[in-house]
Parts: structure tokens; sequence; C-alpha cells
């Protein structure tokens, strides 16, 4: 049997010590709650904010006098094409200016104009003005840093490291606690609460090639859906068009910025065939982000790709290539040091940013009592496309929230009933000291799930792609994972934790591909090869997925117009 | 410039050894010895990677990492010098490295050591 090793009694529990995870904190410890923070890596190293790298979005009008809030809720909209729910994009319009400020008293030291009074805002596709704040080219990772600094300011904030959180439980339709286990002994931790903030960030590691931290494996949005809350937008996945596939390690890491196609980088497939000159005889790669991104995927399925699943980047002799080493310092220099060819490489898109995720209303509750949500882990903000810059203030903005509503929730007369305690605890006995059932390890099923995700449910998905992805995913549920194994051990057995992760990425990816069906038109990320256009006439909907009774229960809902209508917008500047 | 295509692909395999210890059993810290191929053995990540991966599931090091000099979780003594596995590379010369857990914090099983306690 799992030891237990007994129950903590918390006020707010926060699952994730990222952007989000870490403000939720703050907001919560400053509002008089005392706050368990956990991470399944540790404090301030684990966790995507850190990988950020340039743009910070935020209508402070430094880069432009003009700008204002209500333009960048505009361009969060119109590029979100439309289906972001308007009261969350305003939310994030509104108070990203202030997370600048917040987060300078915290630490962060914003580049700023040569005054030394206004901060330097850089221009980003898809904003009217230039908004991007920025600290070099790690403005992720010094606000990741300022945030822990400000967490341990806090007394009241209790982070705890190499805690893998594997469920919520729910009594009587409200949060009563959730159960986890401590990586270091290998033991069952319970944590009796009235609210949970999950802010445990997008799923990448779904797909075979991502350039998030290797632990975003969407925990927090299938921990949700099990404890009945609603998942919106499960569709939308943002993808990067080119990134490393090889060597091993340095796979999905992002090698250019999509800025850079006009200076001549040419992209060969295996035959050594220029194929951007097929696709686009003028343009040829000079195309937006995700026109590229579609090419190369279709030149990869079609069988033209290189041995480790890409396409040829030769960078050579082009011009402007000694200005791109000393200004993209991190792009092209990074590689170098780790050891890699960045004159000619092998490239594929890599998956960016998961839009989808957990519903939340303008408390950043979901529709399961006290259960809370912030950051990449919630959907429905973004609509079917993100632009630049708009990640990091999304866990400013939203945590603070949650942060502030789960305090004011936080309720100490709750008890973990005993007999969910007891359900739990067999579970996961049943789930990891399986009797040397090692047919499969757990990493085998992964590499099957994340190959089945790129392939299908990718960049350009078709009706007959989704269902043999969905008809493959039913076959790796009902088949494989029965088989999974896991080896011997407590302590740190990865086995363990790639088996938790694995349960709930098969679950999502069902949900995923589901939705990917369902959606027949093309809407920003979401490229349906049989759909190509978008149509507004029918699908100015979301898709919302729910657990009802142990059943999936998908519906969909008009997208919520109040502020802006895409029948009478019409963009400008003043 | 060291790349996957000027590394040795067929070159010697590089002997790596690490430093395990497992609470669970009581012992003491112990070598082992792995054999890596040179093309799975660029940098100090690969290598761990293609233990863990080929050799031995049951290697412990920090997995979920950002494999991009960025995240700060994968520090071990590489030779005796505190590096970080994603950083550290591997000259194609070299025959032999000898890998153990990052001293500045108390071990929890193989390379993987507590952040939160200094020793």
């Amino acid at each position: 049997m799992l030891q237990n090793a007994g129950v903590k009694k918390t006020d707010v529990l926060v699952v994730g010590t990222g952007g989000a995870g870490c403000r939720a904190a703050i907001e919560a410890a400053e509002y008089g709650a005392d706050v368990t923070l956990v991470s399944k890596g540790v404090l301030g190293r684990s966790g995507t904010t850190n990988m950020a790298e340039v743009v910070y979005a935020a209508a402070i009008g430094h880069g432009d006098r003009q700008d204002k809030p209500r333009y960048l809720f505009e361009d969060t909209v119109v590029e979100g094409h439309w289906i972001g729910d308007q009261r969350l994009v305003k939310l994030l319009a509104d108070e990203s200016a202030k997370t600048v400020y917040d987060l300078e008293r915290y630490g962060l030291p914003w580049y700023r104009m040569e005054d030394g009074r206004h901060y330097y805002q850089l221009p980003t596709p898809g904003h009217r003005y230039d908004r991007g704040v920025h600290y070099n080219e790690s403005t992720g990772s010094k606000m990741q840093d300022a945030l822990v600094a400000e967490v341990k300011r806090h007394d009241d904030i209790h982070p705890l490291n190499d805690i893998l959180v594997v469920g919520l439980m729910v009594d009587d339709g409200r949060i009563v606690g959730a159960s986890a286990i401590d990586l270091k002994n290998g033991q069952l931790v319970l944590f009796e609460t009235g609210a949970v903030i999950v802010a445990t960030g997008g799923a990448g590691m779904m797909y075979q090639v991502t350039d998030m931290e290797h632990g975003s494996t969407g925990d927090g949005i299938a921990m949700a859906y099990r404890a009945g809350a609603q998942l919106i937008a499960p569709e939308m996945h943002q993808f990067f068009p080119t990134a490393f596939v090889h060597p091993e390690t340095l796979r999905g890491i992002i090698v250019t910025s999509s800025n850079l196609w006009g200076f001549g980088l040419r992209l060969y497939n295996a035959r050594g065939e220029r194929f951007m000159e097929r696709y686009f005889p003028d343009k040829k790669e000079n195309v937006p982000r995700d026109v590229l991104s579609r090419s190369i995927f279709q030149e990869i399925l079609e069988g033209r790709g290189t041995e480790h699943g890409g396409v040829w980047l030769d960078a050579s002799n082009i011009d402007g290539w000694e200005y791109l080493r000393r200004e993209r310092a991190r792009s092209y220099v990074w590689p170098t040091k780790l050891g890699v060819n960045t004159e000619r490489f092998e490239i594929a898109p890599t998956y960016h940013f998961t839009m989808g995720g957990i519903r939340i209303d303008t408390d950043c509750q979901t529709n399961v009592e006290g259960l809370y949500a912030a950051g990449e882990v919630v959907g429905g903000i973004h609509g079917a496309n993100r632009i630049g810059g708009n990640a990091l203030p999304e866990c400013m903005v939203f945590g603070a929230i949650a942060g502030r509503h789960a305090a004011l929730h936080a309720r100490r007369n709750v008890a973990l009933p005993q007999s969910t305690v007891k359900d739990e605890h067999r579970r996961l006995t049943d789930l990891l000291e399986t009797p040397e059932r090692l047919e499969l390890r757990p990493k085998d099923a992964l590499n099957t799930l994340k190959d089945i995700m790129y392939r299908h449910v990718g960049i350009v998905r078709s009706a007959q792609g989704l269902e043999e992805g969905l008809e493959k995913l039913h076959r790796l549920e009902a088949e494989d994972l029965p088989r999974v194994g896991v080896g011997p051990g407590k302590v740190f057995n990865w086995e363990w934790i790639w088996k938790c992760e694995l349960l709930g990425m098969v679950e999502q990816a069902k949900l995923y591909t589901q939705a990917a069906l369902m959606r027949t038109e093309t809407r920003g990320a979401h490229f349906r090869s049989d759909f190509p256009q978008t149509d507004n006439v029918k699908w100015l909907r979301n898709i919302v997925v729910q657990k009802v009774a142990g059943e999936v229960c998908y519906q969909t809902e008009p997208v919520e117009l109040s502020y802006l209508n895409p029948a009478t917008y019409q963009a400008g500047r003043e | 410039m060291i790349n996957q295509e000027n590394a040795p692909k067929n070159g010697k395999p590089l002997q790596v050894n690490v430093l395990r210890y497992d609470p669970e059993s009581g012992g003491a810290p112990y070598w082992q010895t792995y054999t890596v191929p040179r093309r799975r053995a660029s940098r100090v990540l690969d290598v761990l990677e293609y233990i863990q991966d080929e050799l031995d599931p049951g290697l412990g090091y920090r997995r979920h990492i950002c494999h991009n000099l960025v995240c700060h979780s994968c520090y071990v003594n590489v030779n005796g010098h505190a590096r970080m596995t994603c950083q550290a590379l591997i000259k194609p010369d070299v025959a032999e490295i000898r890998i153990e857990p990052y001293g500045d914090f108390v071990p929890i099983r193989d390379l993987i050591v507590d952040y939160a306690q200094p020793r």
C-alpha cells in the first residue's frame, strides 16, 4: 500500500509555481490567507514562464501615447478571431498596465527609454501600437525571478517542491481538498482546503515537438475536468513554425523568430527540393507564420521529411547574418553554445500555446465551487489565436484575481470525507503499485500519444485525419494503457510520474480531437483542410465540454459579444 | 564548433560513470558505468536521456526541465565541476566522464537533489 503521510490543512492551495501560480499565491497571502504553493518541480525553476523570451504586452502608452487598454482589448479579440470571451479579454486589457508596475515593485528592471522614465516598448505582430515591455531576451525568467522573490517575502506562503498533485476532491459540488504524491519519498499527501487554484500551464507535452518546459502535461486541465469543471475551446492549439527536431534533447526549441524569413532563410525537404517554391513561387519562405507552419507540416506528412521528422533549414550565405547573430543572441548564439550547427539544421513546427482549457468566470472561479484557475491552463481568453506578448500579462492579471477570490472564499471548516480519502488511496495504490506488469513502459505509450496528436490533431486537420486519430486514441486507451506498468522504487520514480501524467493526457487528447472534429470550419490556429473557410454564421460559437455523471458532454455556446461585434467593428488608430 | 555533423558518428563509445544513490535500499552511494554511443553524446543531457530511455529506466535525474539553459533545474557535477547538463558539451576526443549529484544540496536519489535543502 501507498504510505499515507497524512492531511495538511491550508486556506488556499495553489498548484503550479509559474507566473500565474506565484502571482495567485502572493495575492491570496496579501488577503490574509494561509497559502500552500506546490510544484511538481522546484519553485522558480519549473514552469514555462521561465522560457518566455521577449515581449510582455501592456497598453501603458509609453511606446505610443495614443495607446489605450481598449485598443489592446480590440486587438486581442480580433486577432483571436472573435471567439475569446470578451469579459475576460477586457479584464486582461484593462489590468495588464498595472501588472507592469507590480512586477517592477517585485524587482523586474524593465528596459527603459533614454530618458530613464518611460519603458521601452517593442512592436509585436498583431498589436497596432508598440506594447512589448521587456527585459533583454529573458523577460520570462526575469518575471519568474521577481515573483519568486516576492513569494519569499511572505511568511504565509508555504512553497513545497516535488509534489505531484494527482486529484481534486469534491464533496457535494464543492472543493474539499486535493491528493498528491510527495516525489521525495513516494508517500500520499492530502490537502484539506476549501479553495484550490489550478495554475499548471499548458499541455505541450502531448505533442511530439514542443517548446514548453517538459513538465507541461496539462495536469490541471485533466484534474479539473475529472472534478466536473467545464473546459472551453479545447480544439485551439497554437504552433510556431521553426524549431529544432534534432538532436533529440533540443527537440522543440525555437530556433528563429518568424520575422526573419525575409532575410533569405531557405527550406529544403529530404529530396533536396526547395518546396516552398512549389507552394508560393513568388514569396517562397517569406509567408506568415501559420502558412509556413502548414506548408512545412504538409511536406513532412506527405513523406518528404527528414530522418528525424523535419525539413532542412539552410541559413548559410544569407545577408545580415552577422547582424542576426549580434541582435538576436538568444536564438543564434545559444544554439552554437549548445553544440549544433546553425547553418543547416532540421526543423519542424513546434507546439507553442494551449488556447483551450478550463472555463472561468470573471472571478477566475470554475463551475465547481472553490475551484479557481489562472494562466495558460484557462481557456477562452485568446480565442482561436494568441497574439505575442499576451501570455505573461495573462498570468499576472488572472493570477491576482484568482488569488483574491480564493482567499475570500477560503473556509476553515472544510472536512475531507473519510470515504473520499479511502477511495483516492485505493485508486493511487492500484495505479502505481502494479505488480510487475511491465509489458509496456509509460514512455512508450507516451510516444504513441505524441505521434497521434502531432500527426492528426496538429496543424492541418481534416475529418478523415481526426477520425483516424480518435480511433488510434481509443485503441491506445483500451489496449495499451492497461498494459502500462511501472518500475520498482518509490522515491522519484519517473514511471509513476509519467503514468499519472499519461492518463490525464490521453483523457484530454480525446476531448481535443473530438472538439476539433466538431468545428467544421477554419478559424485561427484551427485549420481544417476540408473546411478551409471561416464560417461566422454557424461558428461564432465556443465548444464547451464537461463530464456529467461520468459521461462526456459536448455543447456549443454563442460567443459573448458584449463589447465588440464583428458585424459592426472597424479597426482604427487615433 | 562541435555539431551533430562533425561529431564522430562511429567514434569510440563514451564511458559514463554515474554516482548512484538509492535511499530505499539504505546503502551507500556507488559508481555505475554506462557505455553511450557517440552520436547520443554531444551534451551531458543527451547522455543522461539516452541512459534513462535505453539502458536503465531507474536512473534518477530531473526530466521536467527546459533543455535550453533557462530553468537551472539540471545542475550536476561533471568531472567535479558544477554544470547544467543542457549546457555541458562533451568534446569528441573525451573517452570518459564522471557525473555526480550537484554538491550544494542534499541528494534525494541518484542525481536528483533537494533544492529546498542546501548542504
